[in-house]
């Protein structure tokens, strides 16, 4: 009946997990295999869509002005800071979102992996608001809604296919073979991309936090101007390592800029050498080089036909750019999420939550928070 | 009026339903963090065996702190959603009052009760309170200090010590046993230290010293319910974390 509204589910989702207390409430008409309309069975839920998925409002609450003081984040501050805003960025989610709390059929929340004392305070919240409103809940892993944040966005989206899944705090390369269904192809053996670019911002005084900070920098930079090292491993390996580039550019500010004085930039430029903008925009080839590489390698060997980049570096306007070219060579789709569903968010979690709640998942109210979960 | 108790601040915790003064149902336990977060779960046992539902609560109490940061972000946030939802008014309770609480009536002749939280190293979270009646007085300001110094600012010689001819204090709280042997070094005759089954606050004393709070109009709502960390600020914290290096440790567990 044209008009008429369903609402197979309403989920309210919560991420605490790091620096961001984030609340969203998605809605959308449970799960529709779409086999049928493809005109061949499958024994797999592959085919599965989210017809009528609508993102009804996305809150975060940043705590970076909190922590750019300390270079870095303080889980003890951020803690805190998820205890002060849990309340006002649920209530402001509903209000976004033109519902009331007797609309929201399930509640999702991350369980890690993460820092536990953050990750507590939402999950705490999901449980409270799961017992009050006698409504399913549903523990969902950080890493598994940073990928899902794909699909808020492009509804013909389904599995299987690789993702890139690169952050502050995560550098993992996933095979979704189907819903739910994870392959860990690889990941990193050090840093994260995303604590690179943190750490390599610091070194070149551009501030916390670096990602974007070097994004800016970069731009009319010189990305061949320094050739720094590129960590392949070895033939065939999907992991990854940051720390020998980082600390090869670390070493060469020291070198070329003297100590750490970063007001000889200029001087640098004028005598020659790189320049801010030229070693910026040259780390971040170096940094996406590798992920590129990578990843295309892993989409062609497990041969799919998509590759997604999922976390905040996917918002890098450079690793956009880079793996659109080579997605495109390859003869790969390519996806990824608005900037604001890159970075942490709500909305990833209840999506993430919703296609397990769709497929009957349910966890239960004792579930523990875990610092280093794994995709399973 | 129905209350649900909440305590997650120290070493001990749990969950109490009382109607009036009548406590319906109780559950304590030795805390570690796996059943600190199994809280929600033992809300809903304790519910559905009295036969309630969540919607028949008419207010929250918790215990605010001082005691395990974690701890208390785990009630403290369980309290406001809970409040939130159910539009519910929400009692906080400062953990050294529900201790003290514990002990009615065993201030007879002049005596006192000092409950002594566990804090980092050394430290204690500790307040001094009057116990004459069936509710503690307070007769201190709530403090974080060397268990040593606190021992010893009762000695009778000290500014503000006890009177040796007619008073005495009691030691409770699970920072009395862990400094059991600091408290008998430094201790005079007129120093006891509690048993153990007075140690912790107990959930049902919690939900009846909240209900008081919401009875004389002073409850919280979820918005201004806040932790009552006592000592060092985040700033003082992010500070110490920061010079040990930052990263991503566990603070305050």
């Amino acid at each position: 009946m044209a008009g008429a509204e369903r609402r197979a589910f309403c989920v309210l989702g919560i991420e605490t997990s790091c620096d961001e207390t984030s609340a969203a409430v998605l809605e959308g008409d449970g799960l529709c295999d779409g086999a049928g309309a493809a005109g061949a069975a499958s024994a797999t839920s592959a085919g599965v869509t989210a017809p009528g998925l609508r993102l009804r409002s996305s809150v975060v609450a940043s705590q970076v002005c909190l922590h750019r003081r300390f270079g870095g984040v303080v889980p003890e501050v951020a803690s805190r800071r998820h205890v002060e805003m849990i309340i006002p960025a649920i209530d402001q989610a509903l209000r976004d979102a033109e519902v009331s709390l007797a609309d929201i059929t399930a509640v999702a929340a991350t369980r890690g992996p993460g820092l536990v004392g953050a990750i507590l305070v939402g999950l705490s919240a999901a449980k409270a608001m799961a017992l009050a409103r006698q409504v399913p809940f549903i523990g969902v892993n950080h890493v598994e809604a940073h990928i899902y944040a794909n699909f808020i966005e492009h509804p013909g989206l389904r599995p299987p296919f690789v993702c890139l899944v690169v952050s502050g705090g995560h550098t993992d390369l996933v095979y979704l073979r189907d819903h739910g269904c994870y392959e860990a192809m690889g990941r990193t053996l050090d840093d994260a991309a995303g604590e690179a670019f943190d750490k390599v911002a610091r070194a070149l005084g551009l501030g916390y936090p670096g990602g974007p900070a070097i994004d800016d920098a970069a731009r009319g930079g010189d990305p061949a101007a320094v050739r720094f090292p590129r960590a392949f491993l070895e033939e065939g390996s999907y992991d990854f390592s940051f720390s020998g580039l980082k600390t090869a550019v670390v070493n060469y500010v020291r070198k070329a800029w003297g100590t750490s004085d970063r007001s000889q930039d200029a001087r640098a430029g004028a005598t020659g050498r790189a320049s801010l903008a030229d070693l910026a925009a040259s780390f971040q080839e170096a940094v996406v080089d590798v992920l590129v590489e990578k990843t295309t390698k892993a989409a062609v060997g497990r041969h799919v036909q998509t590759v997604a980049l999922a976390g905040g570096v996917a918002a890098n306007s450079r690793l956009r750019e880079m793996m659109a070219q080579r997605a495109k060579a390859s003869g790969l789709k390519l996806v990824f999420p608005s900037p604001v569903l890159c970075t942490d968010n709500a909305a990833m979690v209840a999506c993430a939550g919703y296609y397990r709640l769709a497929r009957g998942e349910r966890s239960s109210l004792d579930l523990p928070a875990v610092p280093n979960l794994d995709l399973e | 009026m129905r209350v649900m108790g909440i305590d997650t601040s120290t070493f001990t915790g749990g969950v109490a339903l009382v109607s009036g003064d009548e406590i319906v149902a109780e559950y304590s336990a030795t805390i570690t963090r796996s059943n600190s977060e199994s809280l929600a779960c033992v809300c809903e046992r304790l519910l559905a065996g009295a036969g309630w539902a969540a919607p028949d609560l008419d207010g929250i109490a918790v215990t605010v702190g001082p005691g395990s940061f974690t701890g208390v972000r785990i009630g403290v946030t369980m309290a406001k959603v809970l409040g939130y939802a159910l539009e519910l008014p929400i009692g906080p309770v400062v953990t050294l009052d529900a201790i003290a609480a514990n002990l009615p009536f065993s201030g007879g002749t002049g005596g006192l009760v000092c409950p002594l939280i566990s804090a980092r190293r050394n430290l204690v979270y500790t307040a001094t309170y009057r116990v004459s009646g069936p509710h503690p007085e307070r007769v201190s300001d709530y403090a974080v200090r060397c268990v040593r110094d606190v021992v010893r600012s009762f000695r009778s010689g000290e500014p503000g010590g006890l009177d040796r001819n007619r008073e005495r204090v009691l030691f409770v709280g699970d920072g009395a046993r862990v400094h059991k042997q600091v408290i008998l070094e430094e201790a005079d005759a007129m120093v006891a230290i509690g048993p153990d089954w007075c140690i912790g606050p107990r959930p049902a004393v919690v939900a009846a010293l909240g209900r008081l709070v919401i009875e004389s109009g002073k409850a919280s709502t979820a918005y201004d319910l806040e932790p009552f960390y006592l000592g060092r600020s985040s700033a003082e914290m992010a500070r110490g974390e920061a010079r040990s290096g930052g990263g991503h440790a566990q603070g305050g567990l």
